[in-house]
């Protein structure tokens, strides 16, 4: 894959278009963009979950600080290390794909799924727990408030998962190159986001 | 133009363009205004044809000068447009330079120290490091300071992320509002909810 003709000094022209640069860039700006509203979507779901909980955490301190006793802090600990070091994997895969180096990408990627899986499995690890300390969906007003977002944000987790799955499938197959790999930043742009909005949810629900 | 449709033949070229006469060549790479500052009267003569000719010779000096005035007048609109597309190929030719790929070198200088390390490792490591002081912070007894502390630790974590890793720091700043406007709408929000009473009177 690393031995491709494919010129190694990054080309708008290859990405698969006409050699109108101005074209090019225009479509990846839309395409960016595109990505981007979609992510202001998920913002606003996110942001009305993590509301909803801080209301409840000023108004009913005691509870989150008995939840807070329940869970501990070293199992979302290590979530967040997983979290953030996919987060650093992503980006290294994009830097080997610009570096038209399509087998360390799909290394990255496939690290960054390895640990995308891994943080949920903790997750239902930290789940199960919760529950048996009595902390469930419906156990009280405490339930909801905490799975919901933290549950969705672990369903956007799965989903990137699954995607990276196939951008290393992409990679493998040499989709893209040193002047093509619109679809890896993309998908950066996605996981990136899942990560930040776990910065928040762990500041939020579980330290403050 | 009545001659025109009467005999649909073409007109003939009055010279080669491979082989036009140098007051020509000069204006083939200008824009319509330079060419149009270029006086008719500088193509020689014996290049032109008959009809030109007769036309040319047939104009009086004045009438000349009307005709400039009148082609004046309507060549503005034409200015107009050619000033407007000029500028946005010139923002577009910005925008295409912007928009090429931007990657990282191998190396990162923070205040005049060099890591051999691309920025996002860098990132990495600050991000790590801010996460093991929260942790520490998470679990000390809490108070309205450690409270402050924790949130401005995840803010400059957030954006961290979103500057580097999301390269908002490089991409066009409209991203930037897909992400603060429901932010700002959200924390409006919370606030309004936390004036209403949690119990009734």
């Amino acid at each position: 894959m690393s031995d491709m003709s494919i010129e190694h000094a990054p080309s708008a022209a290859a990405h698969g278009h006409a050699a109108d640069p101005k074209a090019e860039a225009r479509h990846i700006d839309n395409m960016k963009f595109a990505m981007w509203l979609y992510l202001a979507s998920e913002v606003v779901i996110f942001t009305v979950l993590i509301a909803v909980f801080v209301v409840f955490r000023v108004n009913n301190p005691e509870r989150v600080e008995e939840v807070h006793k329940a869970s501990g802090l070293f199992l979302v600990g290590v979530n967040t290390f997983l979290l953030l070091t996919s987060s650093w994997t992503m980006v290294m895969g994009l830097l080997a794909i610009q570096k038209n180096d399509g087998k360390k990408l799909a290394r990255w990627i496939s690290a960054t799924a390895i640990l995308g899986t891994l943080f949920v499995m903790f997750q239902y690890v930290e789940y199960s727990t919760l529950a048996r300390e009595g902390i469930t969906l419906y156990g009280d007003v405490f339930g909801m408030r905490f799975y919901a977002p933290t549950a969705f944000h672990g369903a956007h987790v799965v989903v990137g998962i699954l995607w990276a799955i196939y951008v290393v499938n992409g990679a493998l197959k040499g989709k893209y190159n040193g002047g093509k790999y619109l679809g890896v930043e993309i998908f950066g742009l996605f996981w990136h986001f899942v990560d930040v909005v776990w910065i928040v949810l762990f500041t939020v629900i579980y330290l403050v | 133009m009545a001659d025109e449709q009467k005999n649909p033949t073409p007109v003939p070229t009055p010279f080669d363009p491979q082989d036009a006469p140098e007051s020509i060549k000069a204006t083939q790479d200008q824009t319509v205004r330079e060419t149009r500052d270029v006086p008719v009267e500088a193509v020689p003569t014996e290049k032109l044809d008959e009809v030109a000719t007769a036309i040319k010779e047939s104009e009086p000096a004045d009438l000349r000068e009307g005709r400039r005035a009148t082609e004046e007048t309507l060549n503005k609109p034409i200015e107009v447009i050619e000033d407007t597309v000029n500028a946005a190929d010139m923002q577009d030719q910005a925008k295409a330079a912007h928009a090429l790929p931007h990657v990282v070198p191998d190396t990162t200088t923070i205040l005049g120290m060099t890591f051999p390390y691309p920025i996002y490792t860098v990132v990495y490591v600050v991000l790590a490091a801010i996460t093991l002081i929260e942790l520490v912070i998470g679990s000390l007894p809490r108070g309205i300071v450690g409270t402050a502390i924790l949130l401005a630790l995840s803010l400059s974590k957030a954006v961290m992320v979103v500057l580097f890793y999301m390269h908002l720091k490089e991409d066009s700043r409209i991203f930037a509002f897909a992400l603060i406007l429901p932010i700002f709408i959200a924390l409006v929000s919370s606030i309004f909810l936390l004036t209403v009473p949690i119990k009734g009177y």
